[in-house]
């Protein structure tokens, strides 16, 4: 388990999977924008749902955010792309909607980059995002993340091809 | 033989076991080239192996895999990819490598030219980019021929025989293009 | 890959029935170097050690060339890699006709070139018996350090035998 001053990040649960896929992938628009994929509809219990339980892999590492004052379930968090030869990863996360507006994204990240940093050891953290999500940018900004420029049109999002705005954050003794 | 997708310079044409050894011994043999190119670390390869990025492999909805062939006297020069090919966001990347003895004489800027083609009046494509190490002014140079624009510095991300080099993004979209 | 005196390739089918005639059959030797009991092995043997294999991350099998005749010296191996604590082994067999030539030396560079340079190992560690003094004077001329023995590690014909661990960090390594 990482603990943040918000959040903590833990294991998946059984419990957390019907809430995820019906707050986070039921949200058609927030799906849509966040995850590079088309939108589709997801049976309980389907192979291909994001939030779903998985063995721990070395290019995986998928989290639950739960809330530190409340211990309640507040989205998920992941760091994906491992790629232990380039030393890089890449942060996901997703919030249940009641926990938006919080500053758990920040905290999210932070957490999310002292894991990679820390205990993986590795050099470089990336993360990117619809250019108007600005909730997202922010987290970014304040966990330290450079803005390194910006995919023009790279995104399909609900009708437009919208521009991605990619960061990155290195190690501290890089 | 004319099969396949014409520059001015070179044909694309798609792999011929005959390629393999040629691409395998001239490309992946050479370990600090690869470095460069490749974000997986060198391994030695036996002839023949499953792992091989230059192998005959059936066509997929990801990648486009290419030999690239001189026009004048049909000789392998290279490989050439369109590959992530992302049918959502209409996007995908170039990759390239030429033979040493076929480097320099603007062939990659007419492999680049005949992929966009391939891109995004063969398939559709939107958006088209090219992942390159920022010291490689080769590969640079064709795509700004091409009209592609630098678009994102990703700083030290790539592991290159010893140091972390960045690595800078360039994108070209379907309107920008002029063939 | 080329040093001074070896390059290093893949294995070739062709380097296969050497390397099991003058490696494998040599039961005593190979005692020595496995950690694995002999067994009589057939030839084209899954079991074989030095048979060609796909590529994996965890080992990156060498054919030794020299390189004045281009003739196959023997086999290096860097195995055991791991990519979280940034390490791995030598392992080294040079065909008999081959040894005491400083090919050793030579084969243990390139594999730290490999290992420091193309892969961003860590550090580089080698075992061996503590008898095996060939072995122990190419790892220290590389500037290897002693750093532990195992005792009575290994089994080697018949009995229990001393195993030293000597090992080589990137910053340390002098090209």
């Amino acid at each position: 388990m990482l603990r943040g001053e918000l959040v903590v990040l833990r294991a998946r649960l059984e419990a957390d999977v019907p809430i995820l896929e019906d707050e986070l992938h039921g949200d058609v628009v927030g799906t849509s924008r966040s995850s590079g994929r088309p939108w589709w509809p997801l049976s309980p219990g389907a192979e291909a749902s994001r939030y779903r339980i998985t063995e721990p892999s070395d290019k995986e590492a998928r989290f639950s955010v739960v809330e530190l004052a409340t211990d309640t379930l507040a989205g998920a968090a992941v760091l994906n792309e491992i790629d232990t030869y380039g030393r890089s990863a890449n942060i996901g996360l997703m919030l249940r909607p009641a926990f938006r507006g919080k500053g758990f994204g920040t905290d999210i990240v932070r957490v999310l980059c002292d894991y990679a940093f820390t205990v993986l050891g590795l050099h470089r953290v990336a993360m990117d995002t619809l250019a108007d999500n600005h909730a997202m940018i922010s987290a970014a900004r304040k966990a330290g993340f450079t803005q390194e420029g910006v995919l023009r049109e790279a995104a399909w999002t609900l009708g437009t091809f919208q521009d991605l705005v990619q960061f990155g954050r290195l190690a501290d003794n890089a | 033989m004319t099969g396949g997708l014409h520059g001015n310079l070179v044909r694309l044409r798609a792999r011929h076991e005959a390629d393999v050894p040629i691409l395998d011994t001239e490309l992946h043999g050479d370990v600090a080239g690869n470095a460069r190119g490749s974000r997986r670390p060198w391994r030695p390869m036996s002839p023949g192996a499953q792992a091989s990025m230059n192998r005959v492999a059936e066509p997929t909805d990801r990648a486009a895999p290419f030999s690239v062939v001189t026009l004048g006297d049909d000789e392998l020069a290279g490989e050439a990819a369109l590959w992530g090919i992302n049918t959502l966001g209409r996007s995908a990347h170039i990759g390239m490598a030429l033979r040493p003895a076929y480097r320099g004489k603007g062939l990659g800027t007419d492999v680049v030219r005949v992929l966009c083609h391939y891109g995004f009046t063969v398939l559709g494509l939107h958006r088209i980019q090219i992942d390159t190490l920022t010291d490689n002014h080769a590969m640079i140079r064709a795509a700004e021929r091409a009209g592609f624009q630098r678009e994102v510095i990703h700083r030290q991300t790539v592991w290159v025989m010893g140091e972390f080099l960045d690595e800078l993004i360039l994108g070209l979209l379907a309107r920008e293009w002029t063939p | 890959m080329t040093g001074g005196l070896v390059l290093l390739r893949a294995r070739i089918e062709s380097d296969v029935p050497v390397l099991e005639t003058q490696l494998h059959d040599d039961v005593a030797g190979d005692a020595r170097s496995t950690g694995v009991a002999w067994r009589p092995m057939s030839p084209g043997s899954q079991a074989s050690m030095d048979r060609v294999t796909e590529p994996t991350d965890r080992a990156a099998p060498f054919s030794v060339l020299t390189l004045a005749e281009d003739t196959l010296a023997g086999v290096a191996v860097l195995w055991d890699i791991s990519w979280q604590n940034r390490s791995g082994h030598v392992g080294l067999d040079l065909l008999p006709g081959f040894r005491g030539n400083g090919l050793g030396t030579d084969v243990v560079r390139v594999l730290c070139h490999y290992g420091f340079v193309v892969l961003g190992l860590h550090r580089i560690q080698i075992d061996t018996l503590t008898d095996n003094h060939a072995m122990i004077r190419v790892a220290q001329r590389v500037g290897f350090q002693h750093e532990a023995v195992h005792r009575r590690a290994a089994w080697v014909m018949g009995e229990f035998l001393d195993e030293v661990v000597l090992g080589l960090l990137a910053r340390e390594w002098n090209p």
